[in-house]
């Protein structure tokens, strides 16, 4: 593929390509690093002429972060998330969306790398089962079951967590501080 | 009756056949457990995809924006090149924008360095030849004094610039390679285990017509400043330098006048 088409297209890729490296990652700086290399090992080695190029760039993105753990990189984690939106309008609703987030993470950080991986390649990826099998290289049974696995973990998680909320609801105090979880 | 999470889930995702999908259908229709099942399911991929896309409002890395950038001039075939594979998650890339130094197209620092082995292979490109530290750049970087050009085989001629001490007391070196259509400038430091190269910088393409491309230098505002960084005293003096290759690199010296 042509560098300048191979760049155009990586252009409009490159938000769908970045979610699925935070989804792996579980990081900002992290996700970042690994798009970045999947970016200059895309442009580096290009993509075959006949390839899809949305999930070449996935499988690539992949199979760096692959290297990446087997490489020992130290610990991967959640806890550094990026900067969320800024758009809360007053001090209770931003603490409010930050608990959930921060419940929403802790729920995702407790789902295996091959699930968040499933769960990425589906859900904010778009892939039908048969290209997700393909990129994490399984057969179509465990993209099921590992789907089934991931959200059935996440609903119970989260649901513990409305619970929780909700139950609480009542003593949150307004101002706008983080309110650790 | 029961659905299996894993039938919901192709259900969700579309990959159900059509008999299938209508029996998840009629059951969505009777069974309320069902109903709440499939939400719950479903309200767990919003809450993914909603914290995966958090991430969209960190701004971009820089050096993405001059990687995915049609390149100015025409050639620029590969933007950069990153060293063997991997490494590369040893490195920390950073990519200087260019709009400071028009003359580099990008610039890549590596916050540890990464300790260059023999045996890259042939590389015609100056970028390229630096960045991974190719055999006859790194004999350069052993033996020659600053100022000498040196044949570094494939078309390309490299020299040192100069010699200065790194904050840990370990020599680096500046220098650059060129060939009649690139430029590349670099620093290497040593390290006990050899030369690590910390910073790699390609020059755009040259100027129509012929003659060589100017490498970046310490003159160049952005890689100025990247050397600044690394300099922690004044660039040794030719005796010094001299020595330090008599030396083998092996310690820091102190030159006493």
């Amino acid at each position: 593929m042509a560098d300048a088409r191979l760049r155009a297209a990586l252009r409009t890729l490159l938000g769908d390509l970045r979610r699925f490296a935070y989804g792996l990652s579980g990081n900002g700086a992290d996700a970042d690093d690994l798009l970045q290399a999947t970016v200059v090992r895309l442009l580096e080695k290009g993509v075959p002429d006949d390839a899809d190029i949305r999930r070449w760039a996935l499988r690539v993105c992949r199979n760096l972060w692959i290297d990446m753990i087997r490489a020992k990189r130290p610990n991967v984690s959640w806890d550094e998330a990026p900067e969320a939106a800024d758009s809360a309008v007053d001090g209770e609703t931003a603490a409010m969306a930050r608990i959930e987030l921060n419940q929403v993470q802790a729920a995702i950080a407790q789902l295996p790398p091959d699930q968040r991986e499933v769960l990425s390649l589906v859900a904010v990826n778009g892939l039908s089962y048969r290209e997700a099998a393909e990129i994490a290289e399984v057969p179509i049974g465990t993209i099921m079951s590992r789907l089934a696995r991931a959200r059935g973990a996440l609903a119970e998680r989260l649901g513990q967590a409305g619970e929780q909320a909700g139950d609480k609801g009542q003593g949150k105090r307004p101002g706008g501080k983080r309110i650790e979880s | 009756m029961t659905i299996s999470d894993e039938v919901l889930n192709a259900y969700l995702d579309g990959e159900l056949e059509a008999g299938d999908m209508e029996a998840v259908d009629r059951a969505l229709a009777t069974d309320e457990t069902v109903v709440a099942r499939l939400a719950a399911l479903a309200e767990a991929d919003r809450a993914y995809i909603s914290e995966l896309a958090a991430i969209d409002a960190r701004p971009l890395p820089s050096g993405l924006d001059d990687l995915l950038a049609d390149p100015v001039p025409e050639s620029g075939a590969r933007v950069l090149a990153f060293p063997g594979k991997a490494r590369w998650d040893r490195l920390r890339p950073y990519f200087v924008p260019t709009a400071a130094a028009a003359s580099i197209t990008a610039i890549i620092g590596f916050g540890v360095g990464f300790a260059v082995g023999p045996g890259s292979g042939a590389v015609a490109d100056p970028f390229t030849a630096l960045s991974r530290g190719t055999t006859p750049v790194i004999a350069m970087l052993d033996e020659r004094e600053s100022g000498q050009i040196v044949d570094i085989g494939h078309g390309m001629s490299a020299q040192v610039r100069l010699t200065f001490p790194a904050a840990d007391g370990n020599l680096c070196r500046e220098f650059d390679v060129q060939s009649p259509k690139a430029a590349a400038a670099g620093i290497a430091c040593r390290s006990d285990k050899g030369w690590d190269i910390r910073l790699a910088a390609r020059q755009s393409a040259p100027a129509q017509g012929t003659g060589y491309v100017t490498a970046a230098s310490a003159d160049d505002p952005v890689f100025g400043r990247a050397v600044e960084a690394l300099m922690a005293g004044d660039p040794l003096d030719g005796e010094a330098e001299t020595a330090a290759i008599k030396n083998g690199w092996q310690k820091p010296l102190v030159e006493k006048k």
